[in-house]
């Protein structure tokens, strides 16, 4: 457990440190930087240049781009592993650790409820398709697995913005201000997870009913909820966190888009932004903390499943 | 095989049918530009916002340019940067999943550890962070997707060169002296013909995905030229005033992915060894 433990983790280090040396080489091999978007747009190329460059050698010199690479790389990653990175370009009043602090809980909010409105509706589905093979409930899991799988969910969101803005009037079609702006982003996102976990909890199921367990339960005089709710299921729902974790980790680069869509000010947001106005610190934070909120779920995920199920040794 | 497989995917109705659907699209894509009317960033500040016409079949947007030949040049778009990334996935992912997997060993060892290093890189950022270094464009964009994209089939391609190259055919030519190079491309690569196909015809929606994933985010084809990700921007903007600028955009991709993916059902099903 404990050896398991320790080389996933060295794993992570490895690919963390690689994922940060790529996005630094990218970075830098990009041409043009933030202060050069910044000379241009505020009109300084014809004026005074000498002015101009004066500014620009003083910024350079606040955020350390004067440096050579490798002590900027290394600046970048003290920074990171001590939580204190220093101000953005973009936001200069902020450091990024605040900035991270307050976007990074939007993005969990809107992945951890589209995977909790996924399960609520896919975990019945998928025990009524089990239980009645072949009816509209059966059908029902497949037609939503299909567009779950073939479809993103940025295009489920414009179905979503046409049917709730437009002819019900119900909802805003963008903005993050009150309550009602978290179910459009919620349900685009968690609806396309909702066919591909019932298709996998009515294989869990099905194959737990088969269990010579099940049918001593049966021949006791078991009722259905006892047989299929209390026995059945509990054994069914193991293999469904194999599916829920990756999803869990689609939906953290998924929200990437909607959040876009939708006008969060959630992670994606902020990638984005950073890798448009080339604004460095932001693009690399927020990059390297991207790939360990995916590498830690799947991480997690792989633990979660060896405690629930005895059967299973870490090696 | 390749009898067997095509009989078992024209059993399949809906398969086909989006197969006939798919091969109409290519057309549209490739040969439509040439009969349309109108071209994809014809400003007409004459004819804005105009709902479906006789003259503007899917309306026109704010601008003023019709909003189908944006389509026809979306789909374009979309075809080009999927076909584009699904070869170099093809020629990187054949490559390196069949020298590891012949091969073995180190070698094995040191490609595998790789492509672990890359699945859990998130694609998407590394797409992002390509496009912002080489620029926006078609071409870079479908490279950015090709340098992503290929793990997986690396990974399943070795996975079958593994299984079959012990078998008794590939023993048989080596005793016959058959060069390294022969046996993989003549004994073993035939066999792995079936699943690669299948994550290609998989792999080709998936790239039309990110593409207009990337383009909705302002990453894509640098405007004025038209991707489906670009119009749903667009069309989200005015939907309450003109629906039809968001409505179509996203029924036609959606319509052309459905495709693809039925499509990519039938040819797994029919590629399937499990059930002969």
């Amino acid at each position: 457990m404990l050896r398991f433990l320790s080389r996933r983790l060295g794993f992570m280090v490895i690919a963390l440190v690689f994922v940060s040396l790529l996005t630094f080489i990218l970075m830098h091999m990009a041409p043009g930087n933030f202060l050069d978007a910044k000379r241009i747009s505020s009109g300084d190329v014809s004026g005074d240049e000498q002015a101009s460059v004066d500014v620009i050698a003083e910024m350079e010199k606040r955020y350390g781009l004067d440096k050579p690479l490798y002590i900027q790389y290394l600046t970048y990653m003290k920074g990171m592993a001590t939580w204190d990175m220093g101000p953005s370009f973009q936001f200069p009043q902020m450091d990024i650790q605040e900035i991270i602090a307050k976007a990074f809980p939007v993005s969990l909010t809107l992945a951890l409820f589209s995977v909790a409105l996924s399960i609520i509706i896919a975990v019945p589905l998928g025990i009524l398709a089990a239980v009645k093979q072949n009816t509209v409930w059966d059908y029902c899991s497949m037609f939503l697995s299909m567009i779950g799988n073939s479809i993103p969910a940025y295009v489920l969101a414009v179905f979503l913005i046409l049917f709730f803005s437009l002819k019900l009037h119900w909802l805003p079609t963008a903005g993050w201000t009150e309550p009602k702006h978290v179910i459009m982003p919620v349900l685009a996102l968690g609806l396309g997870s909702v066919g591909g976990i019932a298709r996998y909890m009515r294989t869990s199921m099905v194959e737990a009913l088969r269990q010579d367990y099940i049918a001593a339960a049966w021949a006791k005089g078991g009722s259905f909820t006892r047989v299929v709710l209390g026995h059945a299921l509990r054994n069914s729902l193991i293999p469904l966190i194999t599916v829920v974790g990756p999803q869990l980790a689609r939906l953290m680069v998924g929200t990437v888009f909607i959040e876009s869509m939708f006008r969060v000010p959630g992670l994606g947001s902020y990638f984005t932004l950073a890798a448009n106005t080339r604004d460095f610190p932001l693009l690399m934070t927020s990059s390297v903390f991207f790939a360990f909120v995916i590498m830690m779920m799947n991480l997690v995920v792989d633990l979660m499943y060896g405690f629930l199920d005895p059967r299973i040794r870490f090696e | 095989m390749w009898v067997r497989a095509w009989r078992k995917f024209l059993r399949n109705k809906l398969a086909v049918l989006s197969g006939i659907f798919v091969v109409l699209l290519i057309l549209t894509a490739f040969v439509g530009p040439f009969l349309l009317p109108y071209t994809y960033d014809g400003v007409d500040y004459a004819a804005v916002y105009q709902g479906p016409s006789l003259k503007h079949w899917f309306g026109t947007d704010e601008l003023g340019r019709d909003i189908l030949s944006r389509l026809v040049y979306s789909l374009r778009t979309a075809m080009t940067v999927a076909f584009g990334a699904e070869s170099i996935t093809l020629v990187a992912g054949v490559a390196v999943g069949a020298l590891a997997g012949y091969m073995g060993g180190r070698v094995d060892n040191l490609l595998m550890r790789f492509t672990d290093i890359m699945f859990a890189f998130p694609s998407f950022l590394f797409n992002v962070m390509l496009i912002a270094v080489m620029g926006r464009g078609m071409l870079t964009i479908f490279i950015a997707i090709g340098l992503t994209s290929w793990v997986g089939l690396a990974r399943l391609v070795r996975a079958e060169v593994l299984k079959i190259k012990s078998r008794e055919f590939v023993e048989a030519g080596h005793a016959m002296g058959a060069s390294h190079w022969d046996i993989v491309t003549r004994y073993i690569l035939p066999n792995v013909l079936g699943p690669i196909i299948v994550t290609m015809s998989f792999g080709v929606p998936g790239a039309m995905m990110t593409e207009s994933a990337l383009s909705l985010i302002g990453m894509g084809v640098a405007p004025p030229a038209p991707s489906f990700g670009a119009l749903i921007t667009a069309g989200q903007r005015f939907v309450l005033s003109y629906p039809h600028m968001l409505l179509w955009p996203a029924l036609i991709f959606a319509f052309t992915l459905l495709a693809f993916t039925w499509m990519g059902d039938g040819l797994r099903d029919a590629f399937d060894p499990r059930d002969q």
